[in-house]
C-alpha cells in the first residue's frame, strides 16, 4: 500500500451500508491445498465458507494466493495442466474438486469476471447473447429481452441501448467491465467471482462497479478480490485476510477493520506492512 | 547535450557512423527495387494491351495476348489456396492452442518452419513423382496441389504467430462462461485473430501465384485456352519464363506484359493484405 489509511477512514464505508442477515452457507471450503506446476505451494489449508446473497472480500499482499482461491472455485487452474488442488471445495454440499465434475456446467453456476475487462470481439449483443445460447435456446424476442435484462441489471442498458450492434471493443474500460459483469450474470450464476474488477477502473467507474456489487449481493454469493482496503470495508459483509497462501484470519467485516484478533490482519488493514 | 567529455563525444561519433551505415543499406535496398519495378513498368507497359487479356498465347510472329495463361494461374492459385487453407488454419490452431508444448507439437512446428523454407523446385518435383507419373500426364489438378503444399506452411505458421497475440485472459474468460473449448475457439479465439490469419493467407496467395517452379514438372503448360483441370494448362509464370528465353521478340514483349500484370497483382494483394491487418484490434 502506498501510504497508510487510518482504520477510521477504511470503516467510514461501512457506516451508510445496510446489514445483511445471515444467509445460508453456499460455498465451503475445507483443508484446501493448492500447488502450481512448478511445486510451489500457493494455498495451505485454507477453511471457509461462502454465503449466499453475501459478499466476502479477500485482502493480502500480492502473492498471497487470493485470486488463486477464486481461480480454484470455479476450476480455472484446470485449463492449466500441473496445477493441482486437493481438499474440499464444497457448492451446496457437493465437493466440485471431484474429478467426475463437468466443468462447463460448473462455470455456468459459478461465473467470474476478471481485473482486465475482456469484451469478445463481437457486438455487444452478441457478447451476453453468447453466454445464453451455451444454456438456452430462445426465440428472437426471448433473447433481446434476456440481453436487456442483462444489461440492465448489470447498470449498462441506459449508455449501450442505442448502439447494441456495435463492437463491444469500442466501450470504455468501465463499460467494458460491466459488459462482462453482465455477460457473467446473463447465465443466470449462483456465485460471482470478481477477480479484483475495478482495480483498471477510473475512480468514477469504480464506483459505478461497487454500487452494482452492493445490487447484485441481492441475489448472488459473491467473492470479491481486491487490493483496496476501502473497496474491501465499503463492498463486503465478511472479509478474508490471507498470507502467503494461509488464511490468517476471517470474519465479519466491521471486525476485520476495527477489531481483528490478528496482529498481522491490524497491521495490513491499518497499512502498517503489505 | 549538457556535457560533452571525451567518451560521449565517441559515443556520438560512433552513433553517427551507423546511423549512417544503416541509411546506406536502407538506400542500396530500396534502389533495386526501385529498379525492378522501373524496369517492369519500361519494358511491360508496351504490350500492355485490352489483347492480352482477350486472346491466347500465340505462335511466334503472330498476335497474341496471355487470356489462357492468367486464367490458368488464377484457378490453379485458387483450387491450392481452397486446399491450403482450411488445413493450414486447422494445423496451425492444433499447434497453437492444443499441442502446446508436447514433445510431437514442437517437432511438428519445427517440421513446418523447414518446409517454409523448402525450394519449390523441390515441391515441384515431389508432386511429379507422386502425382504426375502415376497418372501418367502433366495436369491442372497436380499444379494446384503443389500450389497448396507450397502454401500451406506459410498459413499454418500465420496462423499459429495470429493466434498466440490474442490475449490468454479472452481464452479464460470465455472458458469462465462455461463455454466448451471448441466454442471458444471457433466463436472467440479465431474471431480475435480472424483478419490476421485472412491477412496470412492473402500473403499465401500472393506467394504461389508467382511460382514458377513447381508447375514447371506439374501444369506444364498449354498454348490454347483449356479449363480442364485433368490436363497441362497455361500459367502465367511457366509462359513468361518460356517466353522470355526465346528468341522472338514479340513473345519477349508477352513476357514482360505478364511479369507486370503478376507483379501489379500481388502488389495488390499485399496492399489488401496490409490495409486487413492494420485494421487489427
Amino acid at each position: 500500500m502506498t501510504e497508510p489509511t487510518p482504520v477510521t477512514d477504511a470503516f467510514a464505508g461501512l457506516k451508510n451500508r445496510r446489514s445483511r442477515e445471515d444467509h445460508p452457507v453456499k460455498v465451503e471450503v475445507r483443508g484446501l491445498q493448492f500447488h502450481y506446476a512448478n511445486g510451489h505451494q500457493a494455498l495451505h489449508d485454507v477453511n471457509l465458507t461462502l454465503r449466499d446473497k453475501t459478499v466476502t472480500a479477500f485482502i493480502g499482499p500480492s502473492g498471497c494466493g487470493k485470486s488463486t482461491l477464486l481461480r480454484v472455485l470455479n476450476r480455472m487452474f484446470d485449463l492449466y495442466p500441473g496445477q493441482k488442488a486437493t481438499g474440499e471445495v464444497l457448492l451446496d454440499g457437493r465437493n466440485i474438486l471431484s474429478p467426475r465434475e463437468d466443468l462447463n456446467l460448473l462455470r455456468a453456476k459459478v461465473g467470474m469476471v476478471f481485473q482486465k475487462p475482456t469484451p469478445f470481439p463481437m457486438s455487444i449483443y452478441e457478447n451476453i447473447a453468447f453466454g445464453i445460447r451455451l444454456y438456452e435456446r430462445l426465440s428472437k424476442a426471448e433473447m433481446a429481452d434476456r440481453v436487456e435484462a442483462a444489461l440492465r441489471e448489470a447498470a449498462l442498458w441506459d449508455e449501450v441501448k442505442d448502439k447494441l450492434h456495435q463492437s463491444g471493443l469500442g466501450l470504455s474500460g468501465g463499460q467494458q467491465q460491466r459488459l462482462c459483469i453482465a455477460r457473467a450474470v446473463a447465465v443466470k450464476p449462483e456465485v460471482l467471482l470478481l477477480d479484483e474488477p475495478a482495480s483498471a477502473l477510473d475512480p468514477i467507474s469504480t464506483a459505478k462497479i461497487e454500487d452494482l456489487i452492493d445490487k447484485l449481493a441481492d441475489e448472488y454469493c459473491i467473492a470479491i478480490v481486491t487490493h483496496n482496503m476501502q473497496q474491501a470495508a465499503r463492498t463486503s459483509d465478511y472479509t478474508a485476510f490471507m498470507y502467503l497462501g494461509q488464511l490468517i484470519e476471517f470474519d465479519r467485516t466491521e471486525t476485520i477493520f476495527t477489531a481483528p484478533k490478528n496482529s498481522r490482519t491490524n497491521d495490513y488493514v491499518t497499512g502498517r506492512f503489505g | 547535450m549538457t556535457t560533452s567529455s571525451p567518451v560521449t563525444a565517441r559515443r556520438y561519433r560512433r552513433n553517427r557512423v551507423a546511423q549512417a551505415l544503416s541509411v546506406l543499406s536502407a538506400a542500396v535496398g530500396l534502389t533495386i527495387l526501385a529498379l525492378i519495378l522501373w524496369t517492369l513498368l519500361w519494358n511491360g507497359l508496351q504490350g500492355l494491351r485490352l489483347s492480352l487479356f482477350t486472346e491466347m498465347t500465340p505462335p511466334p510472329g503472330s498476335d497474341g495476348g496471355l487470356a489462357n495463361a492468367i486464367f490458368g494461374s488464377v484457378a490453379m492459385t485458387l483450387v491450392g489456396i481452397l486446399i491450403a487453407a482450411p488445413v493450414g488454419v486447422m494445423a496451425g490452431t492444433y499447434l497453437s492452442e492444443y499441442a502446446g508444448g508436447s514433445r510431437i507439437g514442437e517437432a511438428a512446428k519445427f517440421i513446418n518452419d523447414v518446409l517454409l523454407s523448402a525450394p519449390s523446385i523441390i515441391v515441384g518435383l515431389f508432386i511429379y513423382a507422386v502425382l504426375v507419373v502415376p497418372f501418367g500426364h502433366f495436369s491442372a489438378w497436380s499444379g494446384a496441389v503443389a500450389l497448396a503444399v507450397i502454401a500451406l506452411p506459410v498459413i499454418n505458421r500465420t496462423t499459429q504467430d495470429m493466434l498466440a497475440l490474442v490475449p490468454n485472459s479472452l481464452r479464460e474468460a470465455a472458458a469462465a462462461l462455461g463455454a466448451p473449448r471448441w466454442k471458444v475457439m471457433v466463436f472467440v479465439i479465431w474471431r480475435a485473430a480472424r483478419s490476421g490469419i485472412l491477412t496470412g493467407i492473402l500473403l499465401a496467395v500472393a506467394r504461389i501465384s508467382g511460382e514458377t517452379a513447381p508447375l514447371l514438372f506439374t501444369a506444364l503448360n498449354n498454348q490454347f485456352w483449356s479449363t480442364n483441370m485433368d490436363a497441362p494448362m497455361a500459367n502465367l509464370p511457366v509462359v513468361i519464363y518460356q517466353f522470355a528465353m526465346s528468341p522472338y521478340d514479340d513473345w519477349q514483349r508477352l513476357a514482360w506484359a505478364g511479369a507486370l500484370v503478376i507483379t501489379i497483382a500481388i502488389l495488390t494483394l499485399n496492399i489488401v493484405a496490409r490495409t486487413l491487418a492494420g485494421r487489427r484490434r
